[in-house]
């Protein structure tokens, strides 16, 4: 039996109207002027927006459709099928194709095009724009069309019957939200759960009549919390079951009674799970709780009540509850967490439990989480992993980074593809793996089923027919665009659609999979321009009769291997390289001075631009790219099939890329030699060619006269510039003004898509990286971008290179307690993009590759530090599960919240400072104003914002500044610093009742303003250079706010009156005294950030030299612990295991602490592992080495180094020990005893050119303790300024020996030397302190 | 409590007494070794340190010490000190500096015992 790919249907839909993507709203508005008389278009444009704001539904909808016949008289009468649009969705009927298509992104599909493939000819095409269709559908007899319009809310559905595509019928459901579709399965009817003013309504549409039919009105469902109507929705055969509340009613499908089936004893959440695919169950948690409810036939439900253990939370989408069939099996996952239990009556046992923190093997990113038993195998998988559970028991795990799983479930196999292009084949009837094979594929993506055995997938590199039994490939397409494989109803027709072609193959006789192609459409406009001939008889060859089966034809090999030749001539692999094994092509590019090589896997060239020779990026969804090289420039352009070298003199020295389109930026100072000039210029493509123009200019002049400086914006549209599209934009603002580039590019520079996917372009997006010496924190991410920063980058080579650091990353839809603090990235040949991730307060490295991630976990609640100019580990925190972070403060503290709970981190994460403060608890929006060191929260609930002081000296009593509450407040100004402003000028807005409101941040009152006067202004949430912006109207809209005027007056600043016309023009003052004190800063904060880089390394380097910490040595326990005076420190330990079983422990102190300290310590480690290497443990000239390197190896005059130095033999129970200007090493003994070991002192290394090392011996058997250390400890003094003192310290240790953790043993005695000094948490000196105790038996290597 | 540090410098017969006051840190080490250094210059090869004041030292003004230990000892002269507090006794003591020095209990015995040391 054949199958359809499920996700080629569009069985059900689900749209939110509230989450359209800001480039939806500019194509909407923007796309019909550039095609239309300006005048007719925006009168009619008016129009429609008065009627739409007046909710004037009829002529809103007259005024559209007038629209519509305007666009819809293109004549599309000569079609060709080029690949230049973006298919959304095909269905196929087995006679006509019916696809959803853009000219833009996919997910901005706004046509409908019906092909016959069989005659060649396109039949008729709908084009919509500006409506976007968000779904589609067909009935038997109907093809349904459902349409958006981003301004208002309501909906359009179209349709027409699929005999007469020409004869489409409109309605406008105006007022619905949101909107969920289903059709039925065998009749012309479509189910619609449609979100308006009344709530959820379930109704029929039946497009033969064009009439509805309200079956529901679910009264009791709170639409405030979006629970979905479809998750609640149970079919069979006579009913449509629904949960209402707490209440199952059964909706009769022949009569439409309602019944009430069953009362549930908790309301339904939107987390529980419903199945009915064998047997109608639900499964729910509350609490304790576990609930099975079930129906055991004829509505007869049974409710099963078991006491958990404990009680599990399921409160987010990301979480998964599901029981197997036998009711024996009960299971909790989480994006980083498995529980299993084990069901047993009314209880439940606890019987597995992992978690990321715990060892579990991989995390798996939400979205793509899937949790199901079979029998009572526990599937837990997404793309991250796969892991199956028998039972309880671990059977089966593949956590590779870059995996991917499908599971197919009429054959209930996995496929699972697992990099570097292994396939694997699991059954899971008896969960073996099949097949392991490797192909040159990256991805799958399954399209067919064909005979409970051969699987049609599509994959980055074509697509593949295999057979999943045996692994055999069947047939391999190469790369021709393949976008969609479908069976028409019958079975007996399958279509294969790529950019360039569709194709249908008649399957006569499944049982033997053999097929002819009957038809292929769509190479006319190839062949028509192809001169090499390579693809003259391809039509021809193609319409020829072909075999569909393992035995293909020679003949289709022969077509799939010149299409081959054809479309992978050029390709773009990765990030960064092209591909082509057409000797032709790889001479063109080699004579335009690329460089090749072959990649001996795959046998095929490779074109690779270097980064420093040129500006390269690459549009994500279309396979071209382009390449400004050399001195003069030149511009090249690749493009499938295409190739366009533009030779034009571009002053490129950076770029920025979105979804289709490429930036330039030209950065060059004006003829004062004062002003740097920034014009990004457009790079894109259009019907005549190439466009490159101005995008966005900006000018910085002085106004002597009146001793200040303006800036002026001129920013244009950037959809202006484009055929067809808007453009999502990247936007990056320089700080700085004037004086030099470095200054006024301070390294930030280039987006790069990441995702391609764009299904969640929410906002735009701003880079605001904060700078903490040579450390970047980044805030936050929306959209769905890597913003890079690139550290070190010159203004006239800016680009991503080795060691850029990544500072912000959005695009998939992890909660929002995801923070990126991190990061490291860089692109050499095809080799991914790793960054770090900090999300709850767990660590979690990601690789990107071919704009996928992988990723994996480190341990849970720490807060990590790594530097970002290296990637490199620097210090890492507890953090209780749940902070969120919230930003620093001046002094570089890091932020972080829970509930009531501030938490302070220092830097260096050396020290932690919680407080508790009341106004906090739970709020749910924060901004950060790092200049003023203010936090403000606003908590949606309350309605109350609060202002607090996180100033590092602020009294924790005195933190609150002020609380005022705002009602109704739509929208939060972030209160971004104004570049060229003093602190005290950073001030938030807010948007309530159609009002702006500027607060003065400091005390919270409202200093001006500003009525909007459109009720859907929004959409450009920030405010940059003192220029709010907003949206309304199809305008963008500038207010400047003034400051330098109290009281800061609102001044309507311009607005753009058509897409052609600039958008706005504003001034910003500022005056000379505050640019020389800025500039003045800037200097000094740049010095001090070298200094800091430089201590950074040398603390990062002495790190690694101390075996900070507990170590098991088999018969010996060894714990160190050490705490630094100064970022480097002049203490030192080590140890190191001799091959003879033997213990060399050493401890040092280097006189003074900070670089030269750390320096001689570096050089006495790298010393003793030279001395120590072949197991030459001469006490005497050991040391006698050492005193000689120390002595003319130290960076300062009169620098020695105290050094106690120990072997301990295991066989022979001995310590031998010398002491040279350090404290003598305590043992305390089984026996009880406890004292120093009589050593006899003598002068630290480096001071005599030849001495004398005395040398004592002392037993050292099972149950001893050892303890050395520096003198910083006994030498903490404290208020009255009285040293602690040998004895106290002694005393100290001896007394508590018997402390069975040494960890806590030491912890025990660090503590009792800092509670000494006050409690103060400065220290005066190093203090280090090592503990070796002897366990029993022989030490293992 | 650490911030200030001083010397003062006097001779007793043949024998140099310092004074000190203060943490024995860079600091005080310094002025030790300044002081040390005029009185070396103006003749002398007795010397005596009255720790009686500091109550502490660390190791880089041990290092000053050491150092003027070393010149004490190349002329072949005498150190000597006195008022030690227990730690920087045991300081003295684990630095190996007991091996070249004598610790007497105040002042006045180590004058004494100067005066008859050859």
């Amino acid at each position: 039996m054949l199958r359809l790919a499920p996700h080629r249907r569009t069985d059900t839909m689900k749209f939110n109207m509230h989450r359209l993507p800001l480039t939806a709203f500019f194509i909407v508005l923007c796309f019909p002027f550039p095609l239309f008389a300006a005048g007719t278009i925006e009168a009619n444009y008016r129009s429609t927006m008065e009627a739409y704001r007046e909710q004037d539904w009829e002529r809103a909808e007259r005024l559209a459709r007038i629209t519509l016949q305007q666009i819809d008289s293109r004549n599309w009468k000569d079609w060709y099928y080029t690949g230049g649009r973006r298919t959304r969705m095909a269905y196929f009927t087995g006679d006509l194709v019916y696809m959803t298509t853009s000219e833009g992104q996919p997910w901005e599909s706004n046509k409908v095009e019906i092909h016959d493939p069989l005659r060649n000819k396109l039949v008729r095409v709908y084009d919509f724009d500006p409506w976007l269709i968000f779904g589609s559908t067909h009935t038997p007899n109907y093809t349904v069309t459902f349409l958006r319009w981003s301004e208002y809310i309501g909906y359009k559905i179209v349709w027409f019957e699929k005999g007469s595509p020409e004869n489409e019928r409109t309605i406008l459901r105006d007022s619905i939200e949101e909107v969920n579709a289903t059709r039925k399965e065998d009749d012309d009817l479509i189910e619609l759960y449609e979100k308006g003013p009344r709530g959820w309504v379930l109704s029929v549409f039946e497009p033969a009549t064009g009439s509805f039919k309200e079956v529901h009105h679910f009264e009791t469902i709170d639409i405030s919390k979006s629970v979905s109507a479809q998750a609640h929705l149970i079919k069979d055969a006579e009913y449509w079951k629904f949960l209402d509340g707490n209440k199952l009613y059964g909706l009769n499908v022949g009569t439409w009674g309602k019944e009430l089936l069953f009362t549930l004893p908790f309301e339904i959440s939107p987390y529980d799970v419903f199945t009915n695919t064998r047997s109608e169950k639900l499964v729910a948690v509350r609490g304790d709780t576990l609930y099975i409810v079930t129906n055991a036939g004829d509505n007869d439900y049974e409710i099963r009540t078991i006491h958990l253990p404990y009680p599990l939370h399921v409160n987010h989408w990301t979480q998964r509850i599901a029981s197997d069939d036998s009711g024996r099996w009960f299971a909790q996952t989480d994006t980083d967490s498995l529980r299993i239990f084990s069901l047993d009556g009314d209880s439940a046992r606890l019987v597995r439990s992992a978690s990321s923190c715990l060892g579990s093997t991989y995390l798996i990113l939400p979205d793509r989480i899937n949790t199901f038993w079979k029998g009572d195998t526990l599937v837990h998988h997404g793309d991250a992993g796969l892991e199956l559970f028998k039972g309880a028991r671990p059977i089966y795990d593949i956590d590779a980074g870059d995996l991917r799983t499908n599971y197919i479930k009429g054959l209930e196999y996995f496929l699972v593809y697992r990099a570097p292009g292994e396939f694997l084949a699991l059954d899971m009837r008896d969960l073996q793996v099949e097949w392991t094979k490797t192909f040159t594929v990256t991805n799958l993506q399954v399209l067919a089923v064909l005979e409970d055995r051969y699987v049609l997938f599509d994959h980055i590199d074509g697509m593949s027919l295999l057979d999943i039994k045996t692994g055999e490939e069947l047939l391999q397409v190469p790369r021709v665009g393949i976008f969609a494989a479908d069976l028409n109803a019958d079975g007996n027709r399958i279509l294969l659609g790529g950019d360039d072609f569709i194709g249908v193959f008649e399957i006569p006789n499944q049982s033997k999979l053999r097929g002819d192609l009957i038809a292929v459409s769509g190479l006319s406009k190839w062949a028509a321009e192809d001169t090499s001939g390579a693809l003259k008889d391809v039509r021809t060859a193609l319409s020829s009769s072909m075999r569909l089966s393992s035995g293909l034809s020679e003949d289709l090999l022969q077509i799939l291997t010149d299409l081959k030749l054809r479309k992978e001539s050029l390709r773009l692999i990765g990030d960064m390289a092209i591909r082509t094994d057409d000797e032709t092509w790889r001479k063109r590019l080699e004579n335009e001075g690329m460089e090749f090589f072959i990649d001996p896997k795959i046998s095929e060239y490779y074109a690779i631009f270097k980064l420093n020779e040129g500006v390269i990026a690459f549009p994500a969804l279309i396979f071209a790219f382009g390449v400004a090289k050399g001195e003069d420039r030149t511009l090249y352009w690749f493009e499938e099939p295409h190739y366009r070298i533009e030779r034009r003199a571009l002053p490129v020295c950076g770029f920025s890329v979105t979804q289709e389109h490429l930036f330039f930026f030209e950065y060059k100072i004006d003829d004062s030699g004062e002003n740097l000039i920034w014009s990004p210029l457009l790079f894109t493509e259009s019907i005549d060619g190439i466009n490159l123009g101005p995008l966005l200019t900006t000018k910085i002049e002085e106004d002597p006269e009146n001793q200040r400086y303006i800036e002026y914006a001129i920013e244009v549209p950037s959809n202006s510039y484009t055929r067809d599209r808007a453009l999502t934009e990247i936007r990056v603002r320089w700080g700085g003004i004037g004086g030099d580039q470095s200054e006024m590019f301070p390294k930030y520079t280039a987006g790069i898509d990441l995702t391609g996917n764009g299904a969640n372009w929410y906002d735009s997006m701003l880079v605001d990286p904060v700078r903490i010496g040579n450390r970047f924190f980044a805030h936050r991410m929306w959209g769905n971008r890597v913003m890079m920063i690139a550290e070190g980058s010159q203004a006239d080579s800016i680009g991503v290179e080795v060691g850029d650091i990544v500072v912000s990353f959005g695009g998939y839809p992890i909660n929002n307690a995801m923070q990126v603090n991190i990061i490291k990235t860089f692109f050499p040949d095809r080799h991914p993009m790793e960054f770090t991730v900090i999300r709850n307060g767990g660590r979690l490295n990601f690789t990107v590759l071919n704009g996928r991630i992988g990723y994996e976990s480190l341990p849970c609640n720490k807060l990590i530090e790594i530097d970002p100019a290296t990637g490199e580990y620097l210090a890492e925190i507890d953090l209780p599960p749940g902070y969120g972070n919230e930003g620093l403060n001046s002094a570089g503290e890091l932020l972080y919240s829970l509930k009531d709970t501030l938490m302070f981190f220092d830097p260096l994460m050396q020290k932690q400072k919680k407080i508790i403060i009341e106004a906090v608890a739970e709020h749910r929006r924060h901004w950060p104003v790092p200049a003023m060191d203010i936090l403000i929260m606003y908590n949606r609930n309350t309605e109350e914002m609060v202002a607090l002081d996180i100033s590092k000296t602020a009294d924790d009593a005195d933190r609150v500044l002020w609380k005022e509450t705002f009602d109704n407040v739509y929208r939060l100004f972030g209160a971004s610093r104004y570049p060229y402003s003093d602190s005290e000028k950073d001030f938030p807005v807010l948007l309530r009742d159609g009002t702006l409101l500027l607060l003065d941040t400091a005390t919270g009152s409202v200093i001006a303003r500003e009525t909007i006067p459109f009720r859907d202004f929004g959409l450009i949430p920030q405010i940059w250079n003192g220029i709010l912006y907003g949206t309304a109207a199809g305008k963008i809209f500038g207010w400047k706010i003034d400051y330098y005027h109290p009281p800061f007056p609102w001044k309507y600043a311009g607005f753009g009156a058509s897409a052609f016309v600039p958008l706005l023009l504003v001034s910003i003052l500022l005056n000379r005294h505050r640019i020389e004190k800025l500039k003045a800063r800037q200097a000094v904060e740049l010095k001090r950030a070298e200094i800091d880089a430089e201590v950074s390394a040398a603390r990062r380097l002495q790190a690694g030299l101390i075996p900070v910490g507990a170590h098991d040595l088999g018969a010996f326990q060894f714990v160190g612990k050490f705490i630094p005076a100064s970022e480097v420190a002049g203490d030192y330990f080590d140890f190191r295991l001799l091959d003879d079983g033997r213990l060399v422990v050493v401890i040092g102190d280097v006189s003074g602490h900070g670089l030269p300290a750390g320096i001689l310590v570096s050089m006495a480690k790298a010393s003793l592992m030279t001395l120590n290497r072949n197991g030459d443990t001469d006490l005497t000239q050991t040391l006698d080495s050492l005193n000689e390197v120390v002595r003319n190896g130290s960076p300062e005059k009169s620098m020695f180094m105290t050094i106690c130095y120990l072997i301990i033999d295991p066989e022979r129970q001995k310590i031998s020990c010398s002491a040279n200007g350090h404290p003598f090493p305590l043992i305390a003994r089984q026996d009880g005893s406890c004292s120093e070991i009589g050593v006899k002192g003598g002068y630290p290394l480096g001071i005599r050119e030849k001495q004398i090392f005395q040398v004592v011996e002392t037993d050292f058997q099972p149950g001893d303790t050892l303890l050395v250390y520096t003198d910083g400890l006994p030498e903490q003094v404290g208020p009255e300024g009285e040293p602690w003192g040998y004895d106290n310290f002694i005393t100290t240790f001896c007394n508590n020996v018997g402390i069975a953790d040494l960890e806590d043993l030491i912890d025990g005695i660090f503590q009792k030397a800092l509670a000494y000094t006050g409690g103060g948490d400065e220290t005066e000196d190093d203090m280090a302190l090592v503990a070796i105790r002897y366990k029993s038996g022989q030490l293992r290597e | 409590m650490l911030d200030s540090f001083t010397v003062d410098t006097r001779r007793e017969g043949p024998v140099w007494v310092f004074s000190t006051h203060g943490y024995i840190n860079n600091v005080g080490g310094e002025t030790i070794a300044k002081r040390f250094e005029e009185a070396h210059a103006d003749g002398g090869s007795k010397y005596l340190f009255d720790l009686g004041d500091s109550k502490i030292i660390n190791s880089i003004g041990v290092s000053f010490l050491i150092e003027i230990l070393e010149r004490i000892l190349e002329t072949n002269g005498t150190m000597a000190f006195c008022n030690c507090a227990p730690i920087i006794e045991k300081t003295f003591k684990i630095m190996g500096i007991m091996q070249y020095a004598t610790i007497y209990p105040t002042v006045k015995e180590a004058l004494a015992g100067m005066r008859e040391a050859v």
